[in-house]
């Protein structure tokens, strides 16, 4: 376990594995960490939030377990499932073997071996030290999963009703994210530390793109991050995240260029938007051959 | 009591008010935090606040204003050294006011705007006499008891089975111990899942008319426990299926008078659509029908009408106008805005409360 003793710290830590967390969502991991709290991460897609669970797993040396969330997700396949083609099987055999199925009762059928493990359960019953449980996307899942997530949320239990009340020996740290296209039920976030994670500011973006993409030349580093900045400004329907600044730069990188030109922002242009109306719309409005200007103007070494 | 819990107590009253869910131990837990950051310094008690208070975003852009102002308090002085000048100036509790609001009506206004129930879309209102003229229509229809087909649509399937059905192994292997042999197969009920409908219900002058018919048939589908969920608009796009918690009908009429400002004002079919879609993307869901309730009138020029609703269509299940006017004699869809809804809605006749049964028992 890393000395986590300070805010700093975990600054430091996350930055030591590649993941540069400013001070307010370093703070929101340090409370987690010493108050034994989830962590709800939300905000617009691509800005890393499921990266700070990956990053969380590498500082604290523990293994990583996703749960991702989709519409119909249970208990049975998030918490832990009977393995009824085993139980089926085992009366079978007890049937065909010498001994009377006497021997054979309910309990004999509800043991641990029966149990199909799902990675709820393997968070909070781990072979080895406390994972870090991601549950990606809760938005996605429904109220009744909402509602299941509860009890281990606050308590770090599980109720089986055949085996009981199953406690973790280690509290996992566990990280919620939530694209916000629904609001999760109070009573689920009031049992986490909440961070809002916003797109990050120019230095802060200039910096990651700088760490993650450490081939890129500095000058067009700076380009990429005002242009990706800039267009952020724009009424896009889905605005380029940080995610896709640095598909980009790793785009421009393999492309070997060296500036910016009108032609090449156009042609690499749907690394970074997604939807044909926002294509459309930078490239209709002339926005293209106007941002490069306004990047050249910036540029103290275009005379 | 300490100064910093008595300081932090006095925000988070003032928080409530806003709507934040804050209890005691709220505060106990946002005091044993701030004694384990050690950082008293206006930057990191916001943070230690923050995600120990704040759960939405909505929240966190209140949050950050009235901290802001908070914090304003204690400008040039360290947090902790005495109490804040504008505490003893709290007025004096008055048993019949019961929020307690700190901050100025400057900003209260400012402030207001953020609440999440209505989306201020320009600053045009109706004017008070249009307000009137509507009040006075008491035409409120009896809500008669009518049993509405559920809007429903095909759960999750989890395990594939043979002809359409699904095993419920559980129960097959209870009654086959309890049975003592494997004889007969029991299959899992289909899980009816609610499909979420959105309204888009135009209030403006033309449509006064039927506000109360169309007033009744929400009302009835909220109370038989639809998932609907009701948006007015004529000038501005407003929230309205919370205002309808009122168990009395009637007073839940007489209160969207009160909550709508711009009922029976003019049609802004395009900015409506448009604010609806910037705010409500995120949530929209593939599954989720979409009812445009409005004659087709706008009184725009529809620039941006066209791509809106191919947005929209694309972001939802079915996308449907219902026209109270539709299929009526010497009725024809002819303004701009009309066809263009024509070409990407499927259109129903809604003009009364049989038909709305009708339409809805199509989309059911």
């Amino acid at each position: 376990m890393p000395n986590l003793e300070r805010i700093e710290d975990v600054m430091w830590q996350l930055s030591q594995k590649q993941y540069l967390a400013d001070r307010s969502l370093a703070t929101a991991i340090f409370l987690c960490l010493k108050l034994e709290r989830p962590l709800f991460l939300e905000g617009e897609p691509g800005v890393g939030k499921t990266a700070v669970a990956q990053a969380m797993a590498q500082v604290l040396n523990v293994p990583l377990i996703r749960l991702q969330c989709y519409e119909g997700i249970d208990r049975e396949s998030a918490l832990y499932e009977w393995n009824y083609p085993k139980q089926l099987l085992a009366i079978r055999l007890y049937e065909s073997s010498s001994e009377h199925s006497r021997a054979l009762n309910q309990e004999s059928l509800y043991q641990a071996e029966f149990l199909l493990k799902r990675p709820l359960f393997e968070a909070l019953m781990p072979e080895g030290p406390a994972p870090v449980l991601l549950i990606d996307e809760i938005d996605r899942s429904d109220d009744e999963f909402e509602a299941f997530l509860l009890e281990i949320l606050s308590e770090f239990q599980i109720s089986i009703p055949e085996l009981g009340t199953i406690r973790a020996q280690e509290k996992p740290f566990i990280v919620l994210t939530s694209n916000r296209t629904r609001d999760v039920h109070d009573a689920l976030k009031r049992r986490c530390i909440y961070h809002w994670l916003d797109y990050p500011s120019f230095g802060r973006e200039l910096e990651i793109v700088e760490l993650k993409v450490p081939g890129l030349d500095q000058q067009l580093r700076r380009d990429v991050v005002q242009l990706v900045q800039r267009l952020r400004q724009e009424p896009l329907d889905k605005k380029p995240g940080v995610a896709e600044a640095l598909d980009w730069a790793h785009a421009l990188e393999a492309l070997m260029t060296e500036r910016l030109s009108p032609e090449v922002f156009a042609d690499t242009l749907g690394v970074l938007l997604k939807d044909r109306e926002d294509i459309n719309r930078v490239q209709e409005g002339n926005l293209i051959a106007q941002m490069i200007k306004e990047l050249e103007s910036d540029d103290p070494t275009v005379s | 009591m300490t100064l910093l819990s008595r300081n932090l107590w006095v925000l988070a009253r003032s928080l409530r008010s806003w709507g934040f869910t804050l209890s005691v131990a709220d505060l106990k837990d946002a005091q044993s935090a701030l004694l384990l950051t050690k950082d008293y310094s206006f930057s990191g008690v916001h943070d230690v606040l923050e995600g120990l208070w704040v759960r939405s975003y909505d929240q966190k852009c209140i949050f950050d204003k009235a901290f802001a102002l908070w914090a304003r308090e204690f400008m040039g002085e360290p947090l902790m050294i005495k109490p804040p000048s504008w505490f003893s100036q709290l007025p004096k509790k008055i048993k019949t006011q019961r929020r307690v609001v700190w901050v100025s009506k400057e900003e209260t206004k400012k402030m207001a705007t953020q609440a999440q129930e209505t989306l201020w879309t320009s600053t045009h209102t109706a004017s008070s006499e249009e307000v009137l003229s509507d009040q006075s229509d008491t035409g409120m229809p009896a809500l008669h008891f009518w049993q509405s087909p559920r809007h429903y649509r095909h759960g999750y399937r989890k395990r594939p089975a043979q002809k359409g059905r699904i095993w419920n192994v559980p129960k097959t292997l209870r009654k086959s111990l309890s049975s003592g042999e494997l004889i007969k197969w029991y299959y899992s009920a289909r899980r009816p899942r609610w499909r979420p409908t959105v309204f888009l219900w135009d209030v403006s002058q033309s449509m006064a008319p039927f506000i109360p018919m169309f007033f009744g048939f929400f009302y009835r589908l909220s109370e038989i426990g639809e998932r609907v969920d009701v948006w007015g608009f004529s000038t501005q796009l407003t929230h309205l299926s919370p205002r309808w918690r009122h168990p009395n009908p009637l007073l839940a009429y007489q209160e969207l008078f009160r909550q709508v400002p711009d009922l029976g004002g003019g049609t802004r079919l395009e900015h409506t659509l448009l604010t609806f879609y910037s705010q409500s993307k995120p949530r929209l869901k593939h599954a989720t029908d979409i009812i445009l309730i409005t004659d087709g009138y706008e009184s725009g020029d529809c620039a941006e009408l066209e791509a809106v609703l191919s947005r929209i269509r694309r972001h939802c299940h079915r996308l449907n106008w219902w026209n109270p006017w539709y299929l009526t004699p010497q009725y024809e869809i002819a303004t701009k805005a009309g066809k263009i809804l024509r070409h990407y809605c499927s259109v129903q006749k809604a003009g009364t409360i049989e038909n709305c049964l009708h339409a809805w028992s199509q989309l059911a």
